[in-house]
């Protein structure tokens, strides 16, 4: 029960920290604040993808153990698949890790498209630069 | 007025993600935490990386890193292309721009030492993350991140010409970063040229051997106390993307660093 309350708690947390991030996206005029609002944005649906591959029956990672110190041993297909009714979903942690690259190369990007506004206009705020065209 | 136009964007937005997420839980059966078995995809993957001689044998018990590498492997060689050229795009942006700091820069001795110690540790366990990608979570994206804080530590403690001093160097980095991308590009087709030397079947970005490409990578060693695990192509590409994303990521911060003025227009 009281995992279940966390889960929906957590579900719902992240939708809110989304819901922040747009707004602050969509309505905040300086550059930086912008840049900000996005990681937090593109982190909370992250996070909510990987949630949706978590369960709560599920006792450990996509790893499977096969005794790494010891020497690994290769599973044979019945104990392949007692991993696979233990095991959390692997397939959000794999797109959201792509996610996270291509978030990061967009970011610097604009980080630096940032910057370079910033000292040609002598600010990053859109609508002092929006006066400043008018 | 614009701002109002602003809200009423951004509550727009915010109510179609709103409506996706509840046809989402409510049109594609959203079952709630209490699911009894993963999605069938999924239990492909979990049951089928680990096995030899199954559909997609892996030679790897990190079926995240696997399905990175491997099942999807042009995908992330192609989100590598991404993050190489967002850094050529900042090094075009900033080209031009760039200006000598002959003066050292730093805080105080605080922070010197404090940075002096923890930067062979964070290169330590950045190596760590990257070499064990094949059997602990982790991988060379993330051992490269990981990499990046150490010469942003020494940055902000010594000034860039400390950075220059230990031989990151800004055409050094780049020629790591593409030989990085380069040797990727390579182990993808590896197991291609060698189809066709034998004049057997093979695919691009090919691993383990499957029923219909019957070569692939050295996996693992057998030895009297257990296997050895490479994981075939995956310590490869681990170390490679290792290389990459830590050379891309500290050109980066260097030339953010040493930037100073706008870019003329030509």
């Amino acid at each position: 029960m009281i995992e279940e309350i966390l889960w929906y708690y957590i579900l719902l947390t992240l939708m809110g920290l989304a819901a922040v991030g747009l707004f602050g996206m969509v309505c905040r005029p300086h550059m930086i604040k912008k840049l900000l609002m996005l990681t937090i944005f593109s982190d909370a649906i992250e996070l909510i993808a990987v949630l949706a591959g978590y369960r709560i029956l599920a006792t450990q990672p996509p790893v499977y153990p096969g005794g790494v110190i010891q020497g690994f041993v290769f599973p044979n297909s019945q104990e392949a698949s007692k991993f696979a009714n233990s095991a959390v979903d692997p397939l959000p942690q794999v797109l959201i890790v792509t996610a996270i690259v291509i978030g990061l190369a967009v970011l610097l990007f604009l980080a630096t498209l940032a910057s370079q506004a910033g000292r040609k206009f002598g600010t990053q705020n859109l609508n002092k630069i929006e006066e400043k065209g008018e | 007025m614009r701002s109002r136009m602003r809200v009423a964007l951004s509550i727009t937005v915010a109510l179609i993600f709103a409506i996706t997420v509840a046809i989402a839980i409510v049109k594609l059966g959203f079952a709630g935490p209490w699911v009894t078995q993963n999605i069938n995809l999924a239990n492909m993957f979990l049951t089928g990386v680990p096995v030899p001689h199954s559909c997609c044998f892996s030679a790897s018990p990190e079926v995240v890193t696997s399905v990175i590498w491997d099942e999807r492997g042009i995908d992330t060689f192609y989100e590598t292309s991404v993050l190489f050229l967002a850094i050529i795009g900042t090094l075009y942006m900033l080209a031009g721009t760039f200006k000598a700091r002959p003066t050292p820069e730093g805080m105080t001795v605080i922070v010197r030492v404090i940075s002096k110690l923890v930067t062979p540790v964070i290169i330590v366990v950045s190596l760590s993350v990257a070499l064990h990608g094949h059997l602990t979570p982790g991988g060379g994206f993330q051992g490269g991140a990981i990499f990046a804080v150490a010469p942003v530590l020494l940055l902000a403690g010594w000034g860039s010409s400390k950075l220059l001093s230990l031989g990151f160097e800004r055409d050094t980095l780049l020629s790591l970063r593409v030989t990085g991308v380069l040797l990727i590009a390579l182990t993808g087709i590896g197991a291609l040229i060698m189809g066709l030397v034998k004049g057997v079947n093979a695919y691009v970005f090919l691993n383990q051997p499957k029923p219909q490409a019957p070569i692939g990578y050295l996996g693992w060693i057998s030895t009297s106390w257990g296997n050895i695990v490479f994981g075939g192509t995956l310590i490869l590409l681990n170390i490679f993307e290792f290389l990459a994303v830590s050379a891309g990521f500290t050109l980066a911060i260097l030339a953010v660093d040493s930037s100073g003025g706008v870019r003329k227009d030509d």
